[in-house]
């Protein structure tokens, strides 16, 4: 019944996204409105098969329904409901699913929003583009990554259940879905981008329409990767959150030409210059997405996140080429016609600032992509094996991070158009002694080092150059001075400086060492004091669990524990973290003797500020939201740059054709 | 004395600068130089352990991950610390053993530089790309109003405030304004 | 002067740097496309160690004994990782029962060595199978890293004069192992086996 349901949806998805880019296709090409129209029809059939198909999923894997050979591989009966239920999206097939539904819900509800102009070529083209994208992800759920596949079960036959790595932690069930909400959810301002290059109107209006769809798609994407570096702490037990693995990359890399894009966006809204700059992003965004789905699922990479592989990896990799070769052929032919006449008059201004903000976000991209991707191409090119890890990163972001954090300070009191150093001087002066609060305030507590120290220095600069906008912003309007874009761009930019900071005391300060401890045996480490206590074994459904249980300080017991899991026989560490506003002590279990007075191993990692990063996540995310809520419009007689001279009107030049 | 307080003069205008500078490098001049306990041999364990990759492992450095294989390579780095080796004769050790695969960092020689220079000279590219698209900015005339433009102005700032109740948003774009 | 709110614009100057920039990008693209098409799956590192001289160890048998890799110079040695909780390890070890039972009198010697794997386990499926040569059940991983052994099953073949001749992959058969002897000197090279 399952299979037939979700077979049935799965078809139904895919037909409807065929026959309606056939329709709405034609309907463009050959200027009949009424056919253009129906793409709300097919938008909802599509839909429709989606969640038919998820449906029938989650019924047959809450079910243990093992008739379905998803379920049979990644279901189990002793699996505990939550994760059964978040199983749909642990392995491949699966996740192609929700992926298909959330790209369905998006496609109606751009019908729904746009419904009184769907007869607008506008808007016909961005819908025929999402079709196209449908027809991909069904297209696969029907061929290389069936998830309704049959199977006979035998007699008794029990399913192993997710990878025991996927059953430690909730976590799992929201971290896939944020990560798909946020890349699904810029296929819509994509979609808007080619129907653009198409009609060849790039005007401000649509592409501003589309603004507040990408700010919620990259507010999903945020989230995503922070839920995801938590689950990672949280699971894996080594203290990282963030290890620059390939598929953690793949996340981060449209984060970063998405960040870009919203900030270069503004540009064409205030000067109406970079249009196709932006529309580049935004392809550049979305196929990024594409690319990163194929670093995840393709096994090219190791990585710690990967997916078992199937044959879906050349049909990412042509689908990426699809959408590479035809926004480049796109922005190849109409782009120079398409570029606005304007022009910025000087470096030292909100508009440079926002180039410049482009300029380091791609050199970020490039550096990401280049060590993610440099150890395929050494071994294409020389047949030689080469690794790039942590330590690369770490040296070639930091950088790049630090003049970020700088630009952070400087470029919300630049005005636009022009700036002075007058007026600098007079806006900042207050952000730089909150830094060298900042950085005195580390160095009481013990910070060394010419790099952290520097990074809080100018993460207090970038806060107080943040908070200076809010205060102004609130003592003009009220409580309308945290909401709206700018404003709540201020809190996002808190948020992010949150994180840097974090992250750059965390990975500057990190102790780690190993004991083995008898019952009662106490040690010093980093300023903590640690006493094993003793061991508790517990049987749960579907492993053993022996845990060690370790004082902190005197608080605990804190339990890490090895879990032995009926199914396969591995073993799985699960740490045990205390966490603080200071520093994060996580134990992990190396080692258990046998017998009544065994010692036990356990690895200590202290970090400093963790905790910070999630908070930090968290600031992000509500900056987001107060971005995103409507701010009351300015005022249009206001001024909005620095009193320049205006020059007094010379005999009228021509109008530019 | 006067002369060099008075409200706008130049030591006035960039005095608090001048200190905030100065203040700056004698924080990040303490930080740098300042007493710090050296690293333990348990913390130099950590950092080669950082830069070596478990050869099991996908991904993970011997530091991170807690495979049998990685605890063997942590002991071995211990014992070589505790022998006195160098940070760098213990990474050429496990280079020799396995192969240059395992240290995650790729040398600076051959092929293998190349993912260290290709970022600088991508940098570069992008800050020659700005400079000569301000230089070609700043050649270009500047735009000059015409009677027609303020007129244009006018009248739609007259509209503006005639009719400050329509909404001039229907579709709720957003202000591009 | 106006701008129009986005129709077609002439190129100003007839630049088209658009259209270069695509170029330039698109041929990028091709070539990291045909990159990324081109890729296998990914391999794990493996010691280079075929060809070597074997890596001395010791460890400590079911039985108590003491097994040292040298006091089997002289001896064709084939040292076997191998796990419990590793279908194709249990698959092979009939083929290896095989290998020791056809050369009782020969101057060969079987070694297993677990991989990830705990000694209660070990003891019992030893006990539950009947395998008559000897396994250390007790390395730390130190054996399996000196030989870079990162996935089981693998066993290496060492010659009586201490070099590893060959290595095999995911199970042996006993017809390959006698194969590997008989190419690299068979019985011929060996010593008199010490114990």
């Amino acid at each position: 019944m399952n299979l037939a349901l979700g077979r049935a949806g799965v078809t139904l998805g895919l037909a409807a996204a065929v026959l309606g880019v056939i329709t709405v296709g034609y309907g463009l090409v050959r200027k009949r409105p009424d056919l253009v129209r129906l793409s709300r029809w097919y938008a909802v059939l599509v839909f429709l098969g989606g969640f038919v198909a998820a449906f029938a999923m989650e019924r047959a894997l809450i079910t243990r329904d093992f008739t379905v050979k998803y379920v049979a591989d990644n279901g189990s009966t002793k699996t505990p409901a939550l994760y059964n239920f978040a199983t749909m999206w642990g392995a491949l097939q699966g996740s192609i699913i929700l992926w298909a539904l959330i790209l369905g819900g998006y496609l109606v509800a751009v019908v729904l929003k746009f419904r009184k102009r769907l007869a607008d070529p506008l808007v016909g083209w961005a819908l025929f583009t999402m079709l196209v994208v449908c027809v991909f992800f069904f297209g696969l759920m029907a061929g290389p990554a069936n998830p309704f596949k049959g199977f006979s079960p035998p007699v008794g036959f029990d399913g192993p259940g997710p990878n025991p790595l996927l059953q430690n932690n909730p976590l799992m069930a929201f971290h896939p879905p944020m990560l798909y909400l946020g890349y699904v959810g810029f296929t819509v301002p994509f979609a808007f981008a080619m129907a653009a290059l198409i009609t060849g109107r790039v005007g401000e209006g649509w592409l501003l329409a589309t603004r507040r769809w990408t700010l919620i798609a990259w507010g999903f994407l945020t989230v995503g990767i922070i839920l995801g570096s938590w689950w990672s702490y949280e699971v894996l037990g080594w203290g990282g959150y963030w290890a620059w693995d390939p598929v953690e990359n793949a996340s981060f890399l449209p984060w970063l030409t998405g960040t870009a894009y919203l900030h270069s966006v503004l540009v064409q809204e205030r000067r109406g210059m970079l249009r196709v700059w932006n529309i580049s992003l935004l392809c550049a965004t979305f196929a990024l997405t594409i690319l990163g789905t194929w670093i995840t699922r393709s096994g090219v990479l190791e990585s710690v996140h990967a997916f078992t592989t199937s044959s879906i990896g050349i049909a990412l990799i042509g689908f990426f080429a699809l959408i590479v070769f035809s926004t480049v052929g796109l922005i190849g032919w109409r782009g120079d016609r398409l570029r606005s006449p304007g022009r910025i008059d000087s470096p030292l201004s909100r508009e440079g600032a926002f180039l410049a903000n482009n300029v380091l976000f791609a050199a970020f991209a490039f550096v990401i992509l280049l060590g993610t991707l440099f150890p395929l191409a050494v071994e294409a090119l020389n047949n030689d094996r080469v690794s790039v890890g942590v330590p690369y990163f770490n040296r070639m972001t930091m950088p790049i991070g630090l003049t970020l954090l700088f630009l952070m300070a400087i470029a919300p009191v630049l005005p636009w158009r022009k700036a002075s150093a007058e007026l600098l001087r007079h806006r900042l002066i207050w952000p730089a002694w909150i830094g060298i609060g900042s950085m005195i305030f580390a160095v009481i507590v013990g910070a060394r080092g010419f790099i952290p120290v520097l990074a809080f220095g100018l993460g207090g600069f970038a806060a107080g150059s943040a908070g200076r906008q809010i205060a102004l912003a609130t003592r003009r309007q009220g409580w309308r001075g945290f909401v709206g874009r700018a404003n709540g761009g201020m809190v996002v930019h808190l948020g992010v400086i949150i994180i840097a900071m974090a992250f750059a005391a965390s990975t500057s300060y990190v102790r780690q060492a190993e004991f083995t401890l008898t019952p009662g045996q106490s040690a010093k480490f980093a300023g903590h004091t640690l006493v094993y206590e003793g061991q508790n074994v517990k049987q749960e459904s579907a492993k053993i669990v022996d845990q060690v249980l370790i004082r902190i300080d005197g608080t605990g017991p804190w339990a890490p524990s090895l879990n032995k899991f009926a199914n396969g026989n591995q073993t799985i560490g699960t740490p045990s973290v205390r966490s603080t506003f200071t520093d994060d002590v996580a134990l992990s279990v190396i080692d258990i003797k046998d017998g009544e007075n065994g010692s036990v191993t356990i690895r200590v990692t202290v970090q400093p500020l963790i905790i910070w990063l999630w908070i930090g996540g968290g600031v992000m995310a509500f900056g987001t939201l107060l971005a995103v809520f409507p701010g009351r419009r300015r005022n249009p007689l206001d001024a909005v740059s620095a009193p320049l001279s205006v020059e007094p009107p010379k005999e009228p030049t021509g109008v530019t054709p | 004395m006067s002369l060099l307080l008075a409200k706008g003069s130049p030591l006035r205008r960039w005095g608090p600068w001048i200190a905030v500078f100065v203040v700056t490098v004698g924080i990040l001049s303490l930080a740098t130089f300042g007493t710090r306990s050296a690293p333990t041999a348990q913390d130099r364990v950590t950092t080669i352990s950082r830069s070596v990759k478990c050869p099991v492992c996908s991904g993970e450095s011997v530091a991170e991950s807690n495979a049998p294989a990685s605890q063997e390579i942590r002991r071995q780095i211990a014992e070589q610390v505790q022998q006195g080796q160098t940070d760098e004769e213990i990474r050429s050790f496990y280079a020799a053993k396995y192969g240059q695969a395992i240290l995650l960092t790729p040398s600076a020689s051959g092929v293998n530089a190349l993912v260290w220079i290709l970022p600088i000279v991508a940098f570069a590219i992008g800050i020659a790309a700005l400079v000569i698209v301000f230089r070609r900015w700043s050649s270009m005339p500047a735009e000059r109003a015409t009677d027609e433009d303020r007129e244009l102005v006018d009248s739609a700032l007259r509209a503006e405030a005639d009719n400050s109740e329509i909404d001039d948003d229907p579709h709720g774009e957003g202000a591009s304004r | 002067m106006t701008v129009a709110s986005g129709e077609f614009v002439t190129p100003r100057g007839g630049s088209k740097l658009a259209r270069n920039a695509a170029i330039v990008v698109g041929i990028l693209l091709v070539g990291l496309i045909a990159l990324l098409a081109t890729r296998g799956t990914s391999t794990p590192i493996s010691s280079r160690i075929v060809g070597q001289a074997a890596p001395d160890f010791s460890g400590t048998t079911l039985d108590g004994s003491t097994f040292r890799m040298t006091n089997h110079r002289g001896e064709w040695v084939l040292v076997n990782f191998f796990a419990t909780w590793c279908t194709p390890c249990r698959l092979e070890d009939p083929q290896i029962q095989q290998f020791v039972d056809s050369h009782k009198s020969d101057p060969v010697k079987v070694v297993s060595v677990a991989f990830s794997d705990d000694a209660s386990s070990i003891s019992a499926y030893w006990v539950k199978e009947r395998n008559t040569w000897s396994v250390i059940s007790t390395d730390t991983g130190l054996i399996a890293l000196d030989y870079g052994v990162t996935k089981v099953p693998e066993s290496y073949m060492v010659a009586p004069s201490g070099l590893v001749v060959a290595g095999f992959f995911g199970g042996v058969t006993a017809s390959g192992l006698d194969k590997v002897i008989a190419e690299n000197g068979g019985m011929a090279v060996a010593g008199t086996g010490t114990k």
